[in-house]
């Protein structure tokens, strides 16, 4: 039978944003692929070189669509390691409960979207639906829905407003309560599990080798998570599991992902429960006019996966030299061609979507 | 309930935090490392211990595939990013390694020249190495020798620069503003004399109407 080349993308149902996915088929049959990125490239990198760390730090939001704060506290964790200034304990509680919320949402989206993949449309209802309640608890606390502009170098923009706590309490019983539907949808459903079941296997040895992080790579099987192994903010004195697969297929994505989901919602009942009273910001720190010569890599664990900073102070201005920002669906996107030889057409979908791209942070 | 147990968690860890890393932890890990990496006269110029969970070592550029082999051996199996740093007098190539099981990170830093930026690809000892070389060879024009699919990866194919060198400099939108401006007040004063004796004969086709020159207005036409 004749090959030939067909593009996934650029715009396509299945690839929840700007990127291509050029496969040659052979019948039915995937022989090779091509990941082609860029289309949203904004070049944040050299955009911080030319900017102020102040300046910079909204930008941060932008870096991910649908996991905003999670790029922004680790911006300013990056700067704090830097000008060696540690956050109040309440400010890194808060941001422990910021970002498990958005970790949640991060991943309703992801579920919504995956079930859609495959034809199940009442999850992507079900999934956009139930993170409308974590995002008005971000519109009660920070004042926006999506962009929050939350984290500050050496602390939080502000302290939690005084319905926050109950109403964010209430928000995680009421999750408990919707996880066990989500696996009535998906999980009891016997054509999601045809449809995931041994697609798009990744075996955990090509995993580190591809460099994957998060999700992707605990569902192959190894229990790594960037809060467990070097944690940050107040992660060790909190209780939780990192989930993980055996198989590293399709699968294995959705049950570690919404595993997480509810071990995020145990993490923030634990960071309002046990959250000390006090400043939200750094007392007396003032941004340095002159950043030091140093280097710092910083890591966290953002939904998709590893997120981190490499950033270089100069010693002469407040611009960072240098600032990397690695980002896991980068890594992501252009493993798929390396395990993807074999699927069938119509399971593209599925392999793309269990990548969970995010654009804005991959092509940056 | 849960909070008990967080708290109880938390005494036992502040009251361990003082305590020396145990035989085989982060510590003695480290310095299992700084043994193997001494052994290397030559390839290894410098390498130090910089904080509890941070190594650092600078490699000669032409033995980086080999340093880092040995490292990938020696438990950093997972390449978290690679990328570069362009320093006037030279380019630093920067390997960010860490090792799942003992937990430590450790940054290499091959430097090489800015002119001509040459490396060995390490897509032998990573096959995700290729994404990060492709990145840097994008933004740098760093070349990996050896990496299979050498190509731009987020900027079209067809550019001549390596934007995220020193040498590419970004105009802010302030100096833009400033540089537009001088622009047309530099052609305007050009055009001024040269305009000036072909002015008369332009007068009258202004006065006839609109000002581009359009014929017969429907005003002066109607009556």
């Amino acid at each position: 039978m004749t090959q030939m080349w067909i593009n996934m993308g650029p715009q396509h149902p299945s690839t929840h944003g700007l990127w291509d996915l050029l496969v040659r088929v052979d019948g039915e049959t995937i022989m090779e692929a091509q990941t082609k990125i860029g289309y949203l490239h904004r070049g944040v990198e050299k955009i911080a070189e030319n900017r102020t760390i102040e300046k910079f730090l909204p930008l941060n939001d932008r870096l991910c669509y649908v996991a905003n704060s999670s790029w922004t506290t680790l911006f300013t964790m990056a700067v704090e390691d830097l000008l060696e200034v540690t956050p109040p304990e309440r400010a890194q509680y808060i941001r422990v409960v910021v970002l498990e919320l958005q970790r949640i949402a991060s991943h309703l989206v992801w579920l919504g979207a995956y079930g859609a993949d495959m034809g199940l449309l009442t999850m992507i209802l079900w999934g956009w639906r139930d993170r409308e309640i974590i995002l008005d608890l971000f519109s009660l606390l920070t004042g926006a829905r999506i962009m929050h502009n939350f984290p500050r170098v050496g602390g939080v923009r502000n302290d939690l407003p005084p319905t926050f706590k109950d109403r964010a309490l209430k928000a995680m019983d009421y999750m408990d309560q919707r996880i066990p539907e989500y696996e009535d949808l998906c999980g009891r459903s016997e054509l999601f599990a045809m449809r995931t079941r041994g697609i798009g296997v990744l075996p955990l040895e090509k995993a580190i080798s591809l460099g994957c992080t998060g999700p992707m790579l605990r569902a192959s099987g190894l229990e790594q998570d960037v809060r467990k192994e070097e944690p940050y903010l107040v992660y060790d004195r909190l209780d939780f599991n990192v989930p993980t697969g055996q198989n590293g297929d399709g699968w294995d994505r959705y049950t570690v992902r919404l595993e997480e989901i509810r071990q995020s919602a145990s993490l923030v009942r634990q960071a309002l429960n046990n959250m000390p009273e006090g400043d939200v910001m750094a007392p007396g720190f003032k941004m340095p006019k002159v950043l030091p010569a140093k280097t710092i890599y910083r890591r966290a664990e953002d939904p998709r996966g590893e997120g981190a900073i490499y950033l270089v102070g100069d010693g002469k201005t407040n611009r960072p030299y240098r600032l990397k920002i690695r980002s896991p669906t980068y890594v992501h996107l252009l493993a798929i061609p390396f395990y993807i030889k074999g699927a069938r057409m119509s399971d593209v979908p599925v392999i793309m979507g269990g990548a969970d791209p995010c654009m804005a942070e991959v092509d940056r | 309930m849960m909070g008990t147990a967080a708290t109880q968690k938390a005494g036992e860890e502040n009251g361990s935090a003082g305590a020396p890393p145990a035989a085989g932890g982060p510590g003695g890990f480290q310095q299992r490392v700084l043994g193997e990496l001494g052994r290397l006269q030559g390839t290894v110029t410098e390498s130090s211990v910089t904080g509890p969970r941070r190594m650092l070592a600078k490699v000669a550029p032409d033995k980086i595939v080999e340093v880092c082999r040995l490292l990938r051996d020696a438990g950093f199996e997972h390449l978290s990013a690679l990328t570069c740093v362009d320093y006037d007098s030279e380019l630093q190539v920067i390997y960010l390694l860490w090792s799942y099981k003992d937990r430590c990170l450790i940054e290499l830093r091959a430097a090489i020249s800015g002119a001509e930026p040459k490396i060995a690809s390490v897509t032998s000892v990573w096959t995700g190495a290729e994404f990060h070389e492709r990145e840097a060879y994008d933004m740098f024009g760093v070349v990996f020798e050896g990496c299979p699919n050498l190509k731009r990866v987020l900027l079209p194919d067809e550019w001549s620069v390596f934007p995220l060198r020193k040498s590419f400099k970004v105009e802010s939108i302030h100096e833009k503003r400033k540089r537009i401006e001088a622009e047309k007040a530099k052609a305007a004063k050009a055009a001024a004399p040269a305009a000036a004796p072909a002015s008369e004969p332009a007068q009258p086709p202004k006065q006839g109407g609109t000002p581009d020159g359009a014929p017969a207005p429907k005003g002066g036409g109607a009556p």
